[in-house]
């Protein structure tokens, strides 16, 4: 069942992958080699400067791994919105396990994306003399690309399975929050004369994207070359 | 006689469109003719009977098993095939057979490829861009292939040319006769199931109107023209159906169920004048049945 899923998984979205897995392979390659040729100083590569040149494309990669995990989401279920769901329920597979089956075989089908990164990071490193103080992690690299797809992945696949309600209410409950939190917030530091209140926007990035937060992966260290 | 299907008191309710306590039953081995105008709820119930729908109370049972606890064992064996198309279109009809026959156990792959040499399905060719004609036999096949103890058709033939339609029932017919399976077939083309049906099932406005053997439900109902029509009993066993006055002539003209010769003496007996007895089709008893609900007498 499993291979028969993963096979209408891949018909599915195999030419939406062609991009993500160009600019996968591409990206690292890119990134390196213009942080090479710039951080070049008398036939010399300047440690500092190749790291600082890295930081500055260090967006691309947790947005293409967001990218990547949220088409491959939608992709997995855009068959059965297409057809109201009627074949999937028609199929003698309890709902959970029908739901399990899309998930692995959409989970299966990121190794693709990910493994281009991993070839894409691996060559640019080879390309790459790296200075003595610095190391080359594109072990970690593709690790921490792979965690990422995933996470966006599965945060986009549970939206793309429930219905447009459920991510109405989703959408309402977290605007209520965040407006009625912050009105919250303002009248109790003028009505007790404290500045030092977490906002609710300060509260989410606290418990989204630091540790142990879901989304920390996305704001980690996503340097090819660093000390 | 056991059940393939069975409800009691299935209810199920949408704005304001609802099903009303409906009990179906329907005989394991038959062929079942679900008839009911547009509207009536033939395709949400069939979408009750296999859980894709939510009830409101009521219990159902598909060969045996409870619905929804056990309805991936039903699932399994039940051919199902809806109102719409319902396949991926992006796959080609080989694909979509390997597709669905990895989830059914008893999936007869050379059965199923010879039925598709026998629709004239090429192997290769996009669903997408397969003729209406071709969906439905496609459709057809893979409810055959997984060689169910329980066919679910809702109105399989819908828009499908004679050629189309005659090849599809008559595939229908063959596996029915070899493997002794039910079919619950939907639909409201009367002439199309009077052919192939044993029992028939009649829905209007969410409510079961009738449900019987055919030749019950075709024999028993007349429509008889009175020259005095009679005064009805608590003895007499005759249930009318609708009623009015004759449009050819004076007297009244009746639409009656258990209608039988014994019947028209005792009532000449207590001084009706009988003119006529007319027999129906099941088109005109179809038609007739949905009148009466619609206006008791």
């Amino acid at each position: 069942m499993l291979r028969a899923m993963l096979y209408v998984q891949w018909r599915a979205a195999r030419w939406l992958l062609v991009p993500f897995v160009l600019l996968a392979f591409g990206l690292p390659l890119l990134v390196l080699g213009a942080a090479r040729r710039f951080a070049l100083e008398g036939g010399e590569l300047l440690p500092e400067r190749l790291i600082a040149l890295q930081s500055e494309a260090v967006f691309f990669f947790p947005a293409l791994a967001a990218l990547t995990g949220f088409v491959v989401a939608l992709a997995v279920w855009q068959w059965d919105h297409r057809t109201g769901h009627v074949y999937a329920l028609s199929l003698p597979v309890s709902r959970p396990r029908y739901v399990l089956l899309r998930l692995l075989a959409g989970m299966a089908l990121l190794a693709i994306p990910v493994a281009a990164l991993w070839a894409g990071a691996i060559t640019a490193v080879a390309a790459t003399p790296v200075p003595a103080v610095l190391h080359a992690y594109p072990l970690a690299f593709g690790l921490r690309f792979l965690l990422a797809c995933l996470i966006a992945y599965t945060i986009s696949f549970a939206f793309a399975a429930g219905t447009m309600r459920t991510t109405l209410v989703v959408v309402i409950v977290l605007v209520a929050f965040l407006s009625l939190g912050t009105v919250a917030v303002e009248v109790t530091e003028r009505l007790t004369h404290t500045t030092d209140l977490y906002r609710p926007i300060e509260l989410l990035h606290l418990a989204l994207l630091t540790w142990p937060g879901p989304f920390q992966v996305f704001g980690g260290n996503w340097l090819l070359i660093d000390v | 006689m056991t059940q393939a299907i069975e409800t009691r008191g299935l209810r199920y309710r949408a704005g304001s469109f609802e099903i009303r306590s409906l009990g179906l039953s329907v005989p394991a081995g038959s062929i079942y003719g679900f008839l009911g105008p547009n509207g009536s709820g033939k395709t949400t119930t069939i979408r009750l009977l296999l859980g894709m729908a939510r009830r409101v109370a009521g219990e159902v049972r598909l060969l045996g098993h409870d619905v929804p606890a056990q309805l991936p064992a039903a699932l399994g064996r039940i051919g199902y095939v809806p109102e719409r198309p319902h396949l991926y279109q992006a796959l080609t009809v080989a694909e979509a057979l390997r597709f669905h026959g990895a989830f059914y156990p008893a999936w007869d792959a050379a059965w199923a490829e010879s039925l598709r040499a026998q629709f004239a399905l090429a192997a290769g060719q996009r669903i997408g861009r397969l003729s209406k004609g071709e969906v439905g036999k496609l459709m057809i096949l893979l409810a055959l292939a997984q060689r169910p103890d329980l066919l679910i058709l809702d109105e399989p033939t819908d828009g499908l040319d004679p050629i189309v339609r005659r090849d599809v029932l008559t595939a229908v017919l063959e596996y029915v006769a070899e493997m002794h399976a039910t079919v619950f077939v939907s639909s409201h083309l009367v002439h199309e199931l009077e052919r192939i049906c044993d029992w028939v099932g009649v829905l209007d406005h969410g409510s079961l109107v009738a449900q019987l053997p055919i030749e019950h439900f075709k024999s028993g109902v007349k429509r008889v023209r009175f020259g005095t029509p009679p005064v009805l009993t608590n003895g007499l066993h005759l249930e009318v159906i609708s009623r009015g006055a004759d449009p050819v002539g004076a007297g009244e003209l009746w639409v009656v169920r258990n209608w039988s010769d014994d019947l028209g003496h005792s009532l000449t007996e207590a001084g009706a004048h009988v003119r006529e007895v007319i027999d129906l089709d099941l088109e005109d008893v179809f038609v007739e049945l949905l009148r009466g609900s619609r206006q008791p007498v």
